[in-house]
């Protein structure tokens, strides 16, 4: 049985709303977490550069070469100090031994905290696939969220009324890990060790403790647990440990199959507005909108809709 | 790029090359104390003469730890908290008590009275002479030449501290014991490396004062 309404929103349309998130996607994230000898936090700011959309033949819609760029990535790093004292030890007496209590470096448990700003030194790219998916909104109803909201004033999409919306329902996405290179995990390693060696007195207690601990470098190393390659520690610390890549892919997957609607239809549909002719005002005509489906081939995305009962 | 922001407060007491003496015990020199009868000690202790905190300890055979260190600075703190010293402790007959001083420029004393049948006998008023078997701790951070006396008997220690050399492995927590008898010291001198201890044992009452006598140049001077 053929539809009683069929629209078709082309690839250009889809091009144009395409800039439009471009232009207003920003994905805030930051957390912290305590790892015992130290501490981490992050704060960063993601936004989208570029990239195309292609319909397709499979009925797929595809994003690509998305790049995603962090406007901040600001990292920090609280190295606890270790307990560094000069004495102590036990001496051994006739009869029993002494432990000799250490005269302590540090007052209290000392935290050295080191922010470095990574966002020039971490780019990411972006491609989904995903596949159309209709979904009824009812305003007061449909959870939205703020930044939802502000793509939608940016969009001219209306949240105050009742629509069927096609949103794109991400199937793959991929999404680039943090990986940092040789160059900025030497630079962190430097920056951090300076910064450490400059907390530490200077003079004759620096001999000390150098001779105790080696080097700054080893204890920070020591303190991190840190293996050969720092670049490849970071990279774990954001894509693993602290989890940083999955709220991303969490929150791309959020956004396009639930906030970004490439097409959005009023339901009940209006078919006629309210008219006054003479002294007789006619109420507006609406139309329920039911069983809608939402294909995709090369050159377009087609919606057909069944009318329901004049209302 | 970067900021840096620390809460790192370095312990200024240790660069300090004031003469370390038996009768004021400060942040580089400790008293131990061996308690030799059992019963109760009443323990006052004091800063520069004025008594800032007092606290009993129970000698007893069984039940109680050989030894307890107690940071005399950390109980004046706890002890101005909570307006009332309520410290009490427990050592094993023949047990040591250390007090020594974790931060700060005071200069501290203890007087320990045994008290028994009533009455009360004082076994160590460390701002005199300690009794023998007792202990005084130096930890030496500036290299060069020191010299320890027991002002008891006259008797002087040469004490060499040197830094430690990059080629062998550095530990601080390697003390050296002196015996401090009628005749002497005993070894006759004595060698660390910087950052290290002294322990002076007190083979009968003495009393010790140990300086710096010259400190060794500095490395480009050498």
């Amino acid at each position: 049985m053929m539809a009683d309404l069929t629209i078709a929103v082309s690839e250009a349309v889809f091009a144009k709303t395409l800039e439009v998130v471009v232009a207003n996607f920003a994905f805030n994230v930051s957390g912290k977490a305590d790892y015992g000898a130290f501490n981490v936090a992050y704060d960063g700011r993601l936004f989208l550069k570029g990239g195309s959309l292609d319909l397709r033949d499979d009925g797929t819609i595809r994003l690509h070469e998305l790049d995603a760029r962090w406007d901040k990535l600001d990292f920090s790093l609280g190295v606890k100090l270790p307990k560094l004292s000069f004495g102590g030890g036990v001496v051994e007496v006739p009869l029993w031994s002494i432990l000799l209590p250490g005269a302590g470096l540090f007052s209290g448990s000392p935290t050295v905290t080191f922010t470095v700003h990574l966002a020039a030194l971490v780019k990411h790219e972006l491609s989904l696939i995903g596949s159309p998916l209709i979904q009824h909104f009812e305003p007061g109803v449909t959870p939205i969220g703020k930044h939802c909201q502000d793509l939608h004033t940016a969009l001219k999409i209306d949240d105050t009324k009742p629509q069927w919306r096609v949103f794109c329902d991400p199937q793959t996405i991929d999404f680039d890990l943090f990986d940092f290179a040789d160059t900025a995990g030497d630079l962190f390693e430097q920056a951090f060790t300076v910064a450490l060696d400059a907390t530490l007195p200077h003079g004759l207690l620096h001999d000390l403790i150098l001779a105790g601990i080696g080097s700054v470098a080893d204890l920070l190393r020591t303190l991190l647990d840190i293996p050969d390659d720092v670049s490849e520690w970071l990279s774990d610390l954001f894509n693993v440990s602290l989890g940083v890549f999955n709220l991303i892919l969490q929150f791309v997957a959020d956004f396009f199959g639930k906030c970004l609607s490439f097409y959005q239809l009023d339901d009940p549909f209006p078919m006629f507005p309210k008219t006054k002719e003479e002294t007789v005002e006619l109420p507006a005509v609406t139309i329920p909108i039911q069983n809608l489906t939402a294909t995709v081939n090369d050159v377009e995305l087609v919606v057909t809709a069944d009318i329901g009962g004049v209302s | 790029m970067s900021e840096l922001r620390h809460d790192v407060v370095i312990n200024r007491a240790l660069l300090v090359n004031a003469a370390l003496d038996s009768a004021a015990i400060t942040v580089r020199g400790t008293v131990f104390h061996v308690f030799t009868e059992s019963g109760d000690h009443d323990v006052t202790v004091l800063r520069d003469g004025r008594t800032v905190a007092r606290l009993t300890v129970t000698v007893q055979a069984e039940g109680a730890p050989p030894q307890v260190n107690l940071d005399l600075a950390g109980l004046e703190v706890d002890a101005d908290r909570s307006a009332q010293c309520t410290c009490q402790y427990a050592v094993r007959e023949g047990g040591v008590m250390g007090f020594t001083v974790g931060q700060g420029i005071g200069r501290f004393a203890v007087v320990i009275d045994h008290t028994a049948g009533g009455g009360s006998r004082t076994v160590l008023d460390s701002r005199g002479q300690l009794p023998a078997g007792d202990l005084f701790a130096v930890t030496l951070i500036t290299p060069g030449t020191y010299r320890a006396a027991n002002l008891a008997s006259q008797a002087r220690l040469r004490i060499t501290v040197a830094m430690p050399s990059r080629d062998e492995p550095y530990n601080p927590a390697r003390p050296t014991l002196v015996r401090a008898g009628d005749h002497g010291f005993d070894p006759a001198e004595a060698h660390i490396l910087a950052g290290q201890s002294i322990v002076l044992l007190a083979e009968a009452p003495a009393r010790f004062l140990v300086e710096l006598v010259e400190p060794a140049p500095a490395p480009h001077e050498a």
